[in-house]
């Protein structure tokens, strides 16, 4: 299970959505005239329209806060652009116990994964499978990508994965999954003895 | 409080008479015990200082205890059978060793840590030659 910054994404699109906005309205009164007209009078052409801007540009330290500004800026960016990389949903020791007072049950979410692969590699037809459980023990994610002999009826394979290998562990942490994806990958890996070559298919995605 | 002991005719305080030391391992093999022969719970057997051991459901879970006066509290790391709501399993496991060892030891227990490190799925049937009757 991946996810992926969207609360980050949804932050900062507001304020530059806010700040283009801001800008666009200034366009739009300044191209009308209406802020000319708003303003006391419309300047001539030898007035100034920025007042005290060149006053702040010829300040001493000007050309540095403009650079610390724009480091800053730079820096933010960046941390946006990283932010975008899907990364995996990190998960700790799975809590389980009901009183924190008489004592805490923790079980690693990785002896739970082994338990999930080794009933689904007694499934007839598959070849090998891994197991990745992430989230927390009141919402668990699972993640299973299962190698099945090409000869294998592979409906079968997924309906008892969904009936017997998926409700197995919805039961050991006596809550639904949360998200449950899982992937079929197709070889003749184990059914080829003479040899030749191992033909694989992958794709198959079900959630 | 004072104890008269006729047969010598003198009179011993309590504290003369000596101590009872109960030994931390008598708690921690006592809890292991009890969770290995009253629970489903299980162990690791095998191997040489702790490399090379295999789940074993009949082993006794290893249990470490912390004790404070009379009040004790415990560590017990378990394997389990799998499928098996753990939730349940392993409360009733804390309830059953804070039971027992107080009873056994007199020691009450404060609270009882459970880690579980590994599930033990059935088995499949080997397929061996039987004998026909």
């Amino acid at each position: 299970m991946r996810h992926h910054s969207g609360k980050a994404n949804r932050t900062w699109l507001i304020i530059l959505g806010i700040l283009f906005l801001a800008a666009g309205a200034l366009a739009a009164l300044i191209a009308s005239g209406t802020l000319a007209r708003m303003a006391s009078g419309s300047p001539g052409q030898s007035d100034q329209v920025l007042i005290g801007g060149p006053g702040f540009l010829a300040w001493e330290y000007a050309s540095w806060c403009m650079l610390v500004a724009g480091l800053i800026l730079g820096i933010l960016g960046l941390w946006w652009l990283l932010a975008q990389v899907p990364r995996a949903r990190a998960a700790g020791m799975f809590r389980l116990q009901g009183d924190p007072a008489h004592g805490a049950t923790v079980c690693d979410p990785q002896v739970l994964a082994a338990a999930v692969a080794h009933e689904t590699d007694q499934l007839p037809g598959v070849v090998g499978s891994s197991v990745r459980l992430r989230g927390t023990a009141d919402e668990p994610d699972l993640a299973m990508k299962v190698t099945v002999n090409s000869d294998t009826d592979v409906q079968g394979v997924i309906a008892r994965i969904q009936q017997e290998v998926v409700p197995h562990l919805a039961s050991s942490l006596e809550v639904p999954l949360n998200t449950f994806g899982l992937e079929i990958d197709a070889s003749s890996k184990a059914g080829a003895p003479g040899g030749g070559s191992a033909v694989s298919s992958r794709g198959t995605v079900v959630y | 409080m004072t104890a008269l002991v006729p047969a010598l005719g003198q009179i011993w305080d309590v504290e003369d008479r000596g101590e009872t030391v109960l030994a931390r391992r008598v708690l921690e093999k006592t809890a292991s015990q009890v969770a290995r022969d009253e629970t489903f719970a299980g162990g690791t057997s095998g191997g040489f200082m702790g490399i090379g051991s295999r789940a074993d459901l009949s082993a006794r879970p290893d249990a470490s205890v912390e004790l404070a006066g009379n009040i004790a509290s415990l560590k017990v790391t378990v394997g389990l059978p799998y499928p098996m709501p753990l939730r349940q399993a392993t409360e009733q496991l804390r309830r059953r060793i804070s039971e027992r060892v107080t009873e056994l030891t007199g020691v009450q227990v404060r609270q009882v840590d459970i880690t579980v490190s590994w599930l033990k799925p059935p088995q499949p049937e080997l397929r061996r030659r039987r004998k026909l009757q």
